[in-house]
C-alpha cells in the first residue's frame, strides 16, 4: 500500500498538503484523471502568466491545458521541492517542471528544444481537502526563451 | 540505537531580563522537538509577524530565515534531529511540517500532555532528557531498507554541507530519480537538490557568523557556486536579503555577543 496513503488515514492532522503533493506526484506521472481526482472540477485554475486567457475551471481549461502540455512534452516531468501553508487554507508548493518539446505547443512551434522551469503552485482546498482554486505562476518569457521563441 | 536520528537534546534555562533576547535563525537543515515550560515567545518569518508558538511542538524543515523574540524566563527541552530523523518516530510525510510548528499535544494527546507535564515539573536536566529519550524510543518504528538509504543521502548531504553530486547520491541509494526525490520530499520534508541548497546556505552563514573578516571570494569558492551571482541569488532566496546586507546587520551582532 502507497505509505502516503497509509498516512492519511491513520495520522489526526489535517495533512493539507497531501492532496497537493499528490495532485503534483499524478502529474508527474501524467495521469491527468488521478490529478483531477483531487480537484473540484468546477475549482478555478489560473496559469497566470497567460492573462485572462489562462483562467478557466479545472476540469476544462485545466484539463485541456495539461492534456496539451502532456502531448507536446512527452516525457514532462516535475519535481515538487518543497510545500508551505500560506494562511489558513491555502498551500504554496514549489516545483521544477522539466521537459522536451516533441509538437507545436500554444503557438510555440517545435524545435525539440528542453526547458527547465521554476513554478509556483498556489492551491486553495475546501474542508474537505478538495482543491478548488489553484494559480500557478512561472517565467513564461524564459520558458520561451528556453524553447527557442 | 537513536544516535542514526538525534543530532541532539538541549535544555536551556536563562532569565533573560526586561529586553527581549532576539534569536535570527538562518534555515539550518534540522528538524526538532520542543518542550517549552517557562514563558510563551514569539516567532516571525516571511510570512507571519510576531506569533505565539504552541507550548510543546514539532516543527520540520524551515524554508527562510526566522526570528525568535524570547522574554522573561526562558526555559525548554527539546531533541534536534538528524534530516530524516524524525520521521523514524512520527508517522506523518515530513512535507506536511515543513515551515510548520505544530501543536505537540494535537499529535499526541495524551502522552504528548503527559510528557509536556513530566518534563515541567523535573528540575535535573539530564532527567528532561531520559525522558524525552524513553519517549522517542516508545515511538519508534523500524526502518525499511529505502528509509535507510534515503538517511544516508540525506546525512551525506549535512556532512558535505549540501555540496554534492545528486547523481552520487542516486548511485549510492539505488533507487529511480523519481522514487529517491518523493521518498526524500516524505522522510526529510523537501526535494534533495532543494535541502542541498539549503544546507549550503546555512553553512555559509555560520561561516560568516565565525569569520573575522569576510572574504567573499573565498566564500563563494568554498560554497561551490558557479559565479558571485548565483550565490547572491541563492542567499536570497533563503535569507530574504543580499549577503551584504546580512552580514553588516548580523555578523557585527555575533561580534559584539562574542566579546561580552
Amino acid at each position: 500500500m502507497n505509505t502516503l496513503e497509509q498516512n492519511v488515514s491513520t495520522h489526526p492532522l489535517d495533512m493539507m498538503k497531501n492532496p497537493c503533493v499528490r495532485f503534483l506526484f499524478a502529474y508527474q506521472e501524467q495521469d491527468l484523471d488521478k490529478m483531477l481526482s483531487f480537484c473540484d472540477p468546477e475549482g478555478e485554475v489560473w496559469f497566470k502568466p497567460l492573462g485572462e486567457d489562462g483562467r478557466g475551471t479545472i476540469g476544462g481549461l485545466g484539463r485541456g491545458l495539461w492534456s496539451s502540455l502532456i502531448d507536446c512534452f512527452p516525457d514532462l516531468n516535475n519535481t515538487v521541492d518543497s510545500a508551505m501553508m500560506e494562511g489558513e487554507n491555502a498551500v504554496r508548493a514549489d516545483v521544477m517542471i522539466s521537459g522536451t518539446q516533441a509538437k507545436d505547443f500554444a503557438g510555440i512551434p517545435n524545435k525539440g528544444m528542453r526547458f527547465g522551469s521554476d513554478h509556483i503552485f498556489i492551491f486553495k482546498l475546501d474542508e474537505n481537502n478538495k482543491i478548488t482554486q489553484l494559480h500557478i505562476e512561472w517565467d513564461h518569457a524564459d520558458f520561451m526563451r528556453q524553447l527557442g521563441s | 540505537m537513536l544516535t542514526s536520528f538525534v543530532e541532539c537534546y538541549f535544555v536551556w534555562e536563562w532569565n533573560v531580563g526586561p529586553v527581549p533576547h532576539i534569536v535570527d535563525s538562518p534555515p539550518n537543515g534540522f528538524s526538532s522537538l520542543v518542550i517549552n515550560y517557562g514563558d510563551s515567545y514569539k516567532v516571525s518569518d516571511n510570512r507571519f509577524k510576531e506569533k505565539i508558538t504552541p507550548p510543546a511542538f514539532l516543527s520540520g524543515q524551515f524554508t527562510t530565515r526566522y526570528r525568535l523574540e524570547l522574554g522573561g524566563h526562558i526555559g525548554m527541552a527539546g531533541i534536534v534531529f538528524k534530516p530524516s530523523g524524525m520521521s523514524a518516530f512520527f508517522k506523518v510525510p515530513m512535507y506536511e511540517l515543513t515551515g510548520e510548528r505544530l501543536c505537540f499535544e494535537s499529535i499526541f494527546g495524551k502522552d504528548g500532555k503527559e510528557l509536556a507535564t513530566k518534563i515541567g515539573d523535573s528540575t535535573d536536566p539530564l532527567s528532561k532528557v531520559a525522558l524525552l529519550e524513553a519517549f522517542l524510543i516508545g515511538q519508534m518504528r523500524e526502518p525499511d531498507l529505502y528509509d535507510r538509504a534515503l538517511d544516508v543521502a540525506a546525512n551525506y548531504i549535512v556532512e558535505n554541507n549540501g555540496i554534492v553530486k545528486m547523481d552520487d547520491l542516486l548511485r549510492t541509494a539505488c533507487m529511480s530519480r523519481r522514487n529517491f526525490e518523493r521518498r526524500f520530499l516524505e522522510r526529510v520534508g523537501v526535494s534533495p537538490k532543494y535541502y542541498a541548497r539549503l544546507r549550503r546556505i546555512s553553512h555559509i552563514c555560520y561561516q560568516m557568523g565565525a569569520a573575522q573578516k569576510i572574504d567573499w571570494q573565498r566564500l563563494i569558492g568554498a560554497g561551490d557556486y558557479y559565479d558571485q551571482a548565483h550565490f547572491i541569488k541563492d542567499f536570497r532566496d533563503f535569507m530574504g536579503e543580499a549577503p551584504s546586507v546580512y552580514a553588516e546587520n548580523n555578523v557585527e551582532l555575533f561580534r559584539f555577543l562574542d566579546r561580552r
